[in-house]
């Protein structure tokens, strides 16, 4: 995993530094030998609990969307919306279905919902209205190298993921670009999505805590631009290759080595924002 | 004296400075108009569209007007559409408008940097690379609403208990453009990553030049609306 910058890590390298010197000095190289070990093993355990560790990316996407989307709230994981010549009332993301969503904090003390597909909709439930709506900003990760060799990112703090990219092959990525391309929001007028609810309540039970009310979903595409000194086909494509496993990437990846080297994968149209009641 | 000069120039170009946003290109050219945020695209054909004057919609102020800017709403999607397209309603068209926002050195500082950078939201190592932001309307017009819309029943009782009840009067409509200017020798990425700050999706073929315009055609971006009371 790539790490946010680590002050901590800044001292201790100092602070053993600083042992080793006097343990050479007094011990020999047994004792330094034991020393750097004990570093080792801290430095690897202590940054990043998998259990504590939380998708920066999501965090600082509630700040993008607040700031072009007023009122609206991210969703995480994105997840895909049916396509228009889809009737299938059950399919995910029907305006006026019934969702759990639960909340974790995002950028300036904003949340972000989190969803792990647990919905329902009644067996009713109308295709919505779909208009375009202004695109959203593109926003860019960017990823420097401190001169300890260190991956930073920045704006981040220790107990901070980005993507689940493992930190070997963070090395290749110079920056990450998410780009949201052709943003359009569904919604329904205000009694067929009432008449909706009221189908899905009484359909799916009341184990679920919010009705969703409007969804805004785009084509997201997500770039990789890669270091220079990653330039042959063979090397980017099985850069690709891992990328896709690691974060879990539908698309295939498409390599671009005209310019800057990157790698593209358009995850096609997801759902990222949504509008929400809460039911009691 | 030449103290006192210069303070009256500075507090007149202090007072004058007007950062590039929508809300300050309505607030001065199209006054009554406040800002729809997020724009949408302009539908005239779907009679369910939300943006249709006539239309009883949930209004929520997330930013009140000042004197160089209009006030911000957006919308939790409540509403109900009057029966009718907006192809149904007469086109007015306005002249076009632009606000400029000049990064000079010597001035940056007298002009309210700071202001700026949150309007824009910027920080400040992305400020220093820009040399002028200019946010454009063309092709601007207005839509009106006529007569009495044909609201339904059972949307209209749904609707009344809801807090923030307006009904749109009247839309502007309009292309919107933002240039942008950047300093000698800034990156592509730089550029990339600040043009993808300010405005919309772009490629980044785009951005070997200079200067670079993001456009957006046909947005709803501003909305005369008054509280609705029913009688």
């Amino acid at each position: 995993m790539i790490t946010s910058s680590l002050s901590v890590l800044e001292c201790l390298e100092l602070s053993l530094k600083f042992c080793l010197a006097v343990a050479f000095k007094r011990w020999g190289r047994t004792m330094s030998y034991f020393l750097r070990a004990v570093f080792f093993l801290f430095a690897v355990t202590v940054p990043v609990s998998s259990a504590n560790a939380l998708e920066f990316y999501y965090e600082r996407f509630t700040d993008i969307v607040a700031r072009n989307y007023p009122g609206w709230t991210p969703v995480a994981p994105f997840f895909e919306l049916p396509t228009a010549d889809n009737k299938d009332p059950e399919a995910k993301g029907r305006i006026g279905g019934v969702w759990n969503f639960g909340t974790a904090p995002g950028a300036g003390g904003r949340v972000y919902f989190v969803q792990a597909g647990s919905y329902c909709n009644g067996p009713t439930t109308p295709v919505a209205y779909s208009g375009r709506v202004q695109p959203l900003g593109n926003f860019v990760y960017r990823i420097e190298y401190r001169a300890t060799g260190e991956i930073v990112v920045r704006g981040a703090t220790p107990d901070k993921v980005i993507f689940r990219i493992s930190a070997l092959d963070a090395q290749y990525i110079r920056q990450i670009a998410v780009n949201i391309r052709n943003p359009r929001e569904y919604y329904l007028p205000g009694n067929r999505y009432s008449a909706a609810l009221t189908a899905s309540r009484a359909y799916c039970g009341g184990r679920y805590n919010y009705a969703l009310k409007s969804v805004i979903a785009a084509n997201v595409e997500i770039k990789f631009f890669v270091v220079r000194s990653v330039s042959s086909t063979i090397e980017l494509s099985a850069f690709r290759d891992r990328l896709k496993i690691n974060l879990g990437l539908k698309a295939a990846g498409n390599i671009s080595t005209e310019g800057e080297p990157a790698i593209v994968f358009d995850e096609g149209v997801l759902a990222f924002a949504v509008k929400v009641e809460p039911l009691q | 004296m030449r103290g006192s000069l210069l303070g009256v120039v500075c507090a007149l170009l202090i007072g004058c400075a007007t950062p590039p946003t929508v809300s300050s290109v309505l607030k001065r050219h199209y006054r009554g108009y406040d800002q729809i945020a997020p724009a949408s695209g302009l539908d005239l054909t779907h009679p369910q569209y939300k943006l249709i004057p006539g239309a009883l919609i949930v209004l929520n102020l997330e930013q009140p007007a000042t004197s160089s800017r209009a006030n911000v709403w957006s919308t939790d999607n409540s509403y109900c559409p009057p029966g009718y397209s907006i192809a149904n309603l007469r086109m007015v068209r306005r002249p076009p408008a632009a606000v400029d926002y000049r990064f000079d050195f010597s001035t940056r500082r007298l002009l309210g940097l700071r202001r700026a950078k949150e309007q824009l939201n910027l920080e400040e190592n992305e400020v220093q690379f820009l040399r002028r932001v200019t946010i454009r309307v063309s092709n601007a017009r207005t839509f009106k609403r006529k007569g009495t819309a044909q609201l339904d029943d059972d949307c209209l009782t749904w609707i009344l208990h809801r807090a923030g009840t307006h009904r749109l009067e009247s839309i502007l409509v309009g292309d919107l453009h933002v240039d942008v200017l950047f300093k000698d020798n800034v990156s592509l990425l730089n550029r990339f990553h600040i043009v993808g700050k300010l405005r919309g999706a772009i490629g980044i073929e785009v951005l070997k030049a200079e200067q670079y315009t993001s456009s957006d055609q046909d947005l709803v971006f501003g909305i005369l609306a008054r509280p609705f009371r029913p009688k």
